[in-house]
């Protein structure tokens, strides 16, 4: 090609001064001569660069140094010669750095969020002081009952003697068949309309009279009882309470808000936390299962209870499931009867006098 | 003298950034690190002291990597931090039933919040130091010296100070981490400098006072003659003029510390900033970007509900929603903000930066041949825990 040549200015990356210079485009070098005509420096052609998203500033392939030419239309024979002006600028090393970072940092959140805050919370559950997972636990059920129990019921706890009594003997028979970690269960029945019963650290567990009200038989609440000394044996509220402070907050780190991420931030945590919740539970389910064998009850009235929970609740769509903190009911049920297939003849869980007594727990006493 | 002068136009961006901020919604935010980094490039490449452009250096891999080192360090820090103020907040409770004890203790496992505000000053400084020392002009470096940890508490510090005086101390705030930022600021071998004193920046509180005061001093008139006319007057207009005190305390700050400032030996700086042009580009701005992004909302509402995807018959619930109706609503959304993002950018952000760049000088009574070159400096975490803390601005 024929020699040419253009005036710009030049910048020489060693001080902040601006030269003007003329640029000779010429025996396949870029060459940056002054005002009388020295040459400052020679580029090849193929190691022109152009600064990327620039009006037209070039440098040598990294280099320091700066040119502008002064007219934009000077660009088209440079244009023309140098062929390599949109090329990547090579950076020694960079895959390696990626993969060195990328994955460090990727194998780093998944190792934490996965094994090490689990493995912690595990840990450090049983670890907590009695009185002080007592005392937490006391105080997290007083704050349950406020949402779960009417207001102005000024006694909520039941206590018909006789009813505990039963109560007691119903705990008794599955703490012998499977031992739980502490050495004392506080289990007390509370008035209220809701079909449920829970477990609170410190091994509290509560039932509330919905529950007795709704139930087919001793042997439902059995299971029941069962399943949630099934979370007190493995110190599951402390635990899912550790897991869920320690993960809290990460998830958003890692999605940013990319105009919006914060929906699906919320999404995520709540899939995660469910999944471990749902492990939990399905463990739970496991313990119940064996405490009822050992003590001699058929798993039948769980089933039972699982099947009357699936009618009252729908089926749960595809998406619901990712979101539930708890196993497929259907699923449940069938586990339960599947594990009482050699149950024929087995006794009710309490005696009909027992259950009775049971039911009439929360009966306030007469004047 | 070196007269700022800024080239950007509304199109050219409008266009790189509305299509990267698509990309970024496509890959589920992998992008938007590379998405920054363009939109840097073309500001920074459209700011021309005697049209001699600076040029951003930095690249979308550099900020995806510090990105994630910031991550695993948060995330470490975070975690541990949360874990030990739970069981903190759980052995506090002394006897059951202790109500206060509980709910301390809940405050307590959720303040990990608080860690935040050191941790945004931290993150701030950071990210203007990488952005500096990856900023060119004639090719020679811009730089700033470590001291993002001086900076986070000096930072808590002055922001305590501030509250504590309910905001009379905010000038100090202001220079003092002005002064702290810019002392460390480099051109190559020249060093910044800010001079001046905290107590100039009170000039800058013209409207605030008269806000306070013309407008507190009217709602308690108001009040003590019971009537509630001038009441309601003087709370609107305090209300309003707080605003402009703001803005104006901005602007005036940013002037008077600008002409404060002196660079290596003899190089200083002027401004001619006014508050009002500001105030219009932020006004209208905002109202067109709410304006076009509302339309291109209500297009969006309007495909949806032609699809058949919204039965709103029983009130809005994510239950009987199929996976796909989930997305494709998300992922409609995200594009929806992502439009809103750009708008902002071209209508507020670009405005702005012109008015301050168009009105800067830079006085140069020797020439700026004496200025040396800068070593690079290496980022191994580059702006990435503003990106993880999701600080970092409009660039």
């Amino acid at each position: 090609m024929d020699p040419y040549s253009f005036p710009a200015r030049y910048f020489d990356g060693a001080s902040a001064k601006r030269s003007d210079v003329v640029v000779l485009l010429a025996d396949n070098m870029f060459q940056i001569l002054d005002k009388d005509g020295a040459a400052l420096e020679s580029w090849a052609f193929e190691d022109v660069r152009l600064v990327r998203q620039s009006q037209g500033v070039l440098k040598k392939n990294n280099g320091l140094a700066r040119v502008m030419p002064i007219n934009p239309e000077d660009m088209i024979p440079i244009e023309a010669r140098c062929l390599n002006l949109r090329k990547a600028q090579a950076m020694p090393g960079l895959w390696r750095k990626i993969g060195l970072w990328g994955g460090g940092a990727l194998c780093g959140l998944v190792v934490l969020l996965f094994v090490i805050l689990p493995a912690m919370a595990n840990r450090l559950a049983p670890k907590i002081p009695l009185e002080q997972e007592v005392a937490f636990g006391q105080t997290v059920t007083r704050y349950a009952m406020s949402i779960m129990v009417a207001e102005d019921d000024e006694a909520p706890f039941c206590t018909d003697p006789a009813g505990q009594a039963a109560l007691d003997v119903l705990a008794d028979k599955l703490i012998a068949a499977a031992p739980l970690p502490y050495d004392e269960i506080n289990l007390q029945v509370v008035r209220s309309d809701l079909v449920n019963a829970f477990a609170a650290p410190g091994g509290q567990v509560v039932v509330l009279s919905g529950l007795l009200d709704a139930a087919n038989g001793p042997d439902e609440l059995a299971g029941v009882l069962a399943h949630e000394f099934g979370h007190v044996a493995a110190h599951d509220p402390s635990r899912l309470a550790l897991r869920a402070a320690g993960s809290a907050g990460l998830l958003g780190l890692a999605f940013g808000d990319f105009t919006g991420g914060t929906v699906l931030l919320a999404l995520a945590n709540q899939m995660l936390q469910a999944s471990y919740t749902r492990d939990a539970e399905a463990a739970a389910d496991v313990f119940a299962l064996q405490a009822l064998s050992g003590a001699g009850i058929s798993p039948n009235g769980l089933a039972d209870f699982f099947d009357s929970l699936a009618k009252d609740a729908g089926a749960a769509s595809e998406f619901d499931q990712l979101l539930q903190s708890h196993p497929d009911l259907g699923t449940r049920a069938n586990k339960a009867r599947d594990a009482g297939t050699s149950d024929a003849g087995l006794a009710p869980a309490l005696t009909d006098t027992q259950w009775r007594a049971l039911q009439k727990i929360c009966e306030r006493p007469t004047e | 003298m070196l007269d700022g002068a800024y080239n950007g136009g509304r199109g050219p961006l409008f266009s790189l950034a509305l299509g990267a901020a698509i990309l970024s919604v496509l890959t589920l935010g992998l992008y938007r690190f590379w998405e920054r980094t363009r939109i840097r490039r073309y500001i920074w490449n459209a700011t021309a002291p005697e049209s001699d452009p600076f040029e951003y250096t930095g690249t979308g891999i550099e900020k995806f990597l510090g990105f994630l080192v910031a991550l695993v360090v948060l995330a470490v820090m975070l975690s541990v931090l949360q874990f030990g103020l739970f069981f903190l907040g759980i052995t506090l409770i002394k006897e059951p039933g202790d109500e206060d004890g509980f709910s301390f203790g809940l405050i307590l496992a959720q303040s990990s919040f608080l860690i935040m505000v050191p941790l945004s000053y931290f993150a701030g400084y950071r990210s203007r130091r990488y952005k500096l020392a990856r900023t060119r002009w004639r090719g020679i470096r811009f730089g700033l010296d470590a001291g993002a940890l001086g900076y986070a508490w000096r930072g808590v510090l002055y922001l305590l100070l501030t509250i504590c005086s309910a905001g009379l101390l905010w000038p100090l705030m202001t220079f003092r981490l002005e002064k702290y930022r810019a002392d460390r600021t480099w051109f190559g071998d020249a060093r910044l400098h800010q001079g001046g004193s905290w107590r100039m920046l009170y000039k800058s509180f013209k409207h605030l006072f008269i806000a306070f005061f013309v407008g507190g001093g009217a709602t308690a008139i108001g009040f003590a003659t019971k009537s509630p006319f001038l009441a309601i007057l003087g709370g609107i207009f305090a209300a309003v003029w707080f605003f402009v005190g703001l803005l104006y305390y901005r602007v005036d700050s940013f002037r008077r510390l600008a002409a404060t400032k002196t660079l290596g030996a003899d190089i200083t700086f002027s401004s001619d900033l006014r508050t009002r042009r500001v105030t219009r580009h932020l006004v209208l701005g905002s109202l067109l970007t709410a304006f076009i992004a509302g339309l291109v909302l209500s297009v969006y509402g309007g495909f949806i509900a032609g699809l058949g995807l919204a039965d709103f018959g029983d009130g809005v619930s994510l239950q009987g929603l199929s996976l796909l109706q989930v997305a494709v609503s998300l992922v409609g959304l995200l594009v929806v903000l992502a439009v809103y993002g750009t708008l902002s950018l071209i209508f507020i952000t670009q405005p702005i930066v012109q008015e301050v760049v168009s009105t800067t000088r830079v006085h140069v009574p020797t020439g700026l041949g004496a200025i040396q070159q800068r070593a690079r400096d290496s980022f191994a975490d580059a702006d990435g825990f503003a990106d993880a803390l999701d600080m970092g601005g409009a660039f």
